[in-house]
């Protein structure tokens, strides 16, 4: 049977002994990977065999099993998550790189300690942006008539001016709407953090952290929150997902400085 | 244990969406947050797939994607190469 001294890390934790998870990981030799804990001092990373050698594709079937073993993982413990893809070449590489950075570990652990993350997303839920944006700010939608409202066509740097007008109120827009959202979850999260939102449409694109205790009156928030709004607001929130947007940790050579 | 709360969700108010579209969501949130987020092994370099950050980093642990492999230059000292141990040097 081959062997491979390779491990394929889906995340960190605080443990004292090994856990065995099953066989829920990445595929290696042909079967679901055994999910299991390489432990330094109290620390434990959680891997399952893979060989470096081996192909890594960032497709669907990969990326599964990574989320779900984090899930898995975060029913019994406070799991700093990694970024899909890392394969150390041993367990002594994995213990290295613990022990080196075992501060940084224990301060990102402390952070998410107890606490999942919550994803929410709003769109606007109208058919044109454009119309819809012209139709919430004046001074836009008074330069669309000047530029459009006379019979010789117009310019190209009208149309430019307007268009950049156009951007600049949408994403006022935008920050002025996630501020209010961001202020009414205040008493219910322990962090935030928006992303940059993808797609003309979307408003914002928030994670939480919230405490695991605290996730069922956060979801009651979430429709607290969307009730407020206007119907065009479409909310849409995800997981509890493992703590991804929440930790900050590089385990390269040069970061415990 | 995969998508808690779905039958909750999709019983839920009007602006909440279907189940079979909170499916397609957590797709591309799963691939949004294990892509791009999460602890790295130093990402001394970074690369742009179709506007998510791929890490390929050599030294202690190897980083695979499309893009790495795609650039690969056999001729540049990769991740195959032993780690050598780190300084142990502490402010």
């Amino acid at each position: 049977m081959a062997t491979t001294k390779g491990r394929y890390l889906y995340g960190l934790i605080r443990t004292k002994k090994d856990v065995d998870y099953g066989a829920i990981g990445l595929e290696h030799d042909g079967s679901p990977g055994r999910v299991y804990t390489v432990l330094v001092d109290s620390l434990g990373a959680v891997v399952s065999d893979f060989s470096p050698r081996e192909r890594l594709l960032p497709l669907r079937k990969n990326l599964e099993p990574h989320n779900q073993v984090l899930k898995e993982v975060m029913r019994s413990v406070t799991v700093v998550p990694m970024t899909f893809g890392h394969v150390a070449r041993s367990d002594e590489e994995i213990r290295k790189t613990l022990r080196r950075h075992s501060v940084a570990i224990a301060a990102q652990l402390d952070r998410v300690d107890g606490a999942v993350e919550m994803g929410l997303k709003v769109k606007w839920d109208v058919d044109s942006i454009y119309d819809y944006i012209v139709g919430v700010d004046r001074e836009l939608a008074a330069l669309r008539d000047q530029i459009f409202g006379r019979s010789s066509a117009p310019s190209a740097n009208e149309k430019m001016e307007l268009g950049k007008l156009f951007e600049d109120r949408l994403n006022r827009e935008r920050d002025t709407q996630t501020e209010r959202v961001l202020e009414m979850f205040k008493g219910n999260v322990r962090e935030a953090k928006a992303n940059v939102p993808k797609g003309e449409k979307m408003v914002m694109d928030v994670a939480f952290l919230v405490d695991r205790g605290a996730q069922k009156a956060f979801e009651e928030r979430i429709y607290q929150v969307a009730g407020a709004f206007p119907a065009e607001y479409v909310f849409d929130y995800s997981g509890p997902w493992a703590p991804f947007h929440f930790v900050d940790l590089d385990l390269g050579m040069d970061a415990e400085n | 244990m995969a998508l808690p709360d779905l039958a909750h969700r999709a019983a839920s108010r009007p602006r909440v969406p279907s189940l079979a579209s909170q499916r397609r969501v957590s797709l591309c949130e799963t691939l949004d947050r294990v892509l791009n987020k999460g602890a790295v092994v130093a990402g001394d370099i970074v690369i742009s797939v179709a506007g998510v950050d791929l890490l390929y980093v050599g030294l202690n642990l190897v980083v695979t994607s499309v893009e790495t492999m795609r650039n690969w230059d056999p001729a540049r000292p990769q991740a195959s190469l032993p780690a050598p141990p780190p300084p142990e040097v502490h402010p």
